[in-house]
């Protein structure tokens, strides 16, 4: 298994600011293939959902969005969804989401860039706690790219802790050369 | 909620026109041009149409003018001065606005913050587009209303002769005018756009903010637009 990590953050400071950053340093290294997660996940609300998918791999990559349709349907296959379901899916309006199928949006937007690294914040940690199609996307498709929680809380079991001030090139280098994790050890 | 409080530099914009080259970039682009011009020019064509028939009639039936003089006062009137302002005056009360609302929401609503996320650049993929997709739209729509101006002068000037008008056409309409219609409709829908877009990105992201920024983007809009058209015509 991939590495998981855990980053406890001082109640003072904002999660959300956490992942920003920590998005911002590791997306100098990876080339744009790291992805957000979060518990409230946002999509860009003047596109459809296949357009939401494709869109940082369209943008930092050109690559075409019509290239992913096999893709998204393979990774689709893990939810057990019919045809019908898929296709409202992929063709809604992110508003015409329930929050849970938004977040499956955001994991399979993350996924097509083929990511280096997930980060998270610890609500969508939770979140992918309670089962469903998002743990069953994640466990099909996600379990093995290394995660990265940021957190108030301690670190959850299996998760190896980073420092906060740790540099980014240090924690780029932890990832790639998939350092185990607590538990592994 | 979410707040994006980093400055966006709307004016830096131009310094990313290479980013063009994006197809996902470039989509937004022709969206933009879609639904500022494309949704626009019925209305706009009869705007001119309307405009072109009342300046002739008036000229020509009322006031006596000879019909070729009515036809020359029309087509310099419309193509370096009604044309780009009116055909501007509806972009503005269109799609300045929606502009600005659909950029006040998106920033409400933490979409700003997720682009930043997946490192899309605000600039790049949502202003540079917009102020490019309107400027060139309003370039499209006063050529279209200044056309359908000319089509109804001619219409209503020589009636069945309208053929005849046609094949003389350079006697009526200089190319002067013809070459002040695209850089001054540029020039206004850029304009436009800027107000617009800075309309959307300066109001604060809660909900009851959105109506306002709606609201600075037309009245600034129209406000700007007048002064750059005497700027163009004190440089005339």
């Amino acid at each position: 298994m991939n590495g998981r990590y855990w980053l406890q953050l001082p109640p003072q400071e904002s999660i959300e600011h956490g992942v920003a950053a920590l998005m911002a340093s590791l997306q100098e290294f990876a080339g744009g293939r790291v992805a957000a997660v979060e518990g409230h996940a946002v999509l860009i609300s003047n596109l459809r959902v296949w357009e939401n998918l494709a869109l940082p791999a369209w943008y930092h990559f050109s690559e075409s969005p019509d290239a992913f349709e096999s893709h998204v349907g393979g990774m689709l296959e893990a939810l057990d969804w019919d045809e019908a379901r898929q296709q409202q899916f992929t063709g809604s309006l992110p508003q015409a989401l329930s929050a849970a199928d938004r977040r499956v949006a955001q994991l399979l937007r993350g996924l097509l860039l083929q990511p280096a690294a997930l980060v998270a914040d610890a609500e969508w940690w939770r979140l992918l706690g309670h089962g469903g199609d998002l743990a069953a996307l994640y466990m099909r498709h996600a379990q093995n790219i290394p995660l990265l929680v940021v957190s108030h809380g301690a670190p959850a079991e299996g998760f190896a802790e980073l420092e906060t001030g740790l540099d980014a090139a240090e924690l780029w280098n932890r990832i790639k050369q998939g350092v185990v994790t607590n538990a592994d050890a | 909620m979410q707040n994006t409080d980093v400055a966006i530099p709307v004016w830096g914009v131009f310094r990313r026109l290479g980013a063009l080259r994006l197809p996902a970039v470039r989509r937004v682009l022709f969206k933009q041009i879609y639904f500022t011009a494309n949704e626009a020019y019925l209305l706009i064509a009869l705007i001119g149409f309307a405009l072109g028939a009342i300046v002739v009639t008036l000229l020509h039936v009322q006031y006596g003018q000879s019909r070729d003089t009515a036809l020359r006062l029309l087509g310099s009137l419309t193509f370096a001065e009604l044309a780009p302002l009116l055909a501007a005056l509806v972009m503005i009360a269109r799609s300045s606005s929606a502009v600005a609302s659909e950029l006040a929401n998106m920033r409400m609503h933490g979409e700003f913050r997720a682009l930043r996320l997946m490192n899309i650049d605000i600039a790049t993929y949502l202003l540079l587009p917009r102020l490019l997709g309107m400027a060139l739209a309003c370039m499209l729509l006063s050529a279209c209303m200044a056309l359908s101006a000319l089509t109804a002068g001619l219409l209503v000037a020589a009636g069945s002769h309208v053929s005849y008008q046609l094949v003389t056409l350079e006697r009526v309409l200089s190319w002067q005018p013809v070459l002040l219609l695209p850089a001054k409709s540029f020039s206004f829908g850029l304009v436009a756009a800027f107000l617009a877009c800075r309309s959307g990105l300066s109001v604060a992201a809660l909900p009851t903010e959105v109506p306002r920024a709606t609201s600075m983007a037309v009245m600034h809009g129209m406000g700007s637009l007048f002064i750059l058209d005497l700027l163009w015509a004190l440089l005339r």
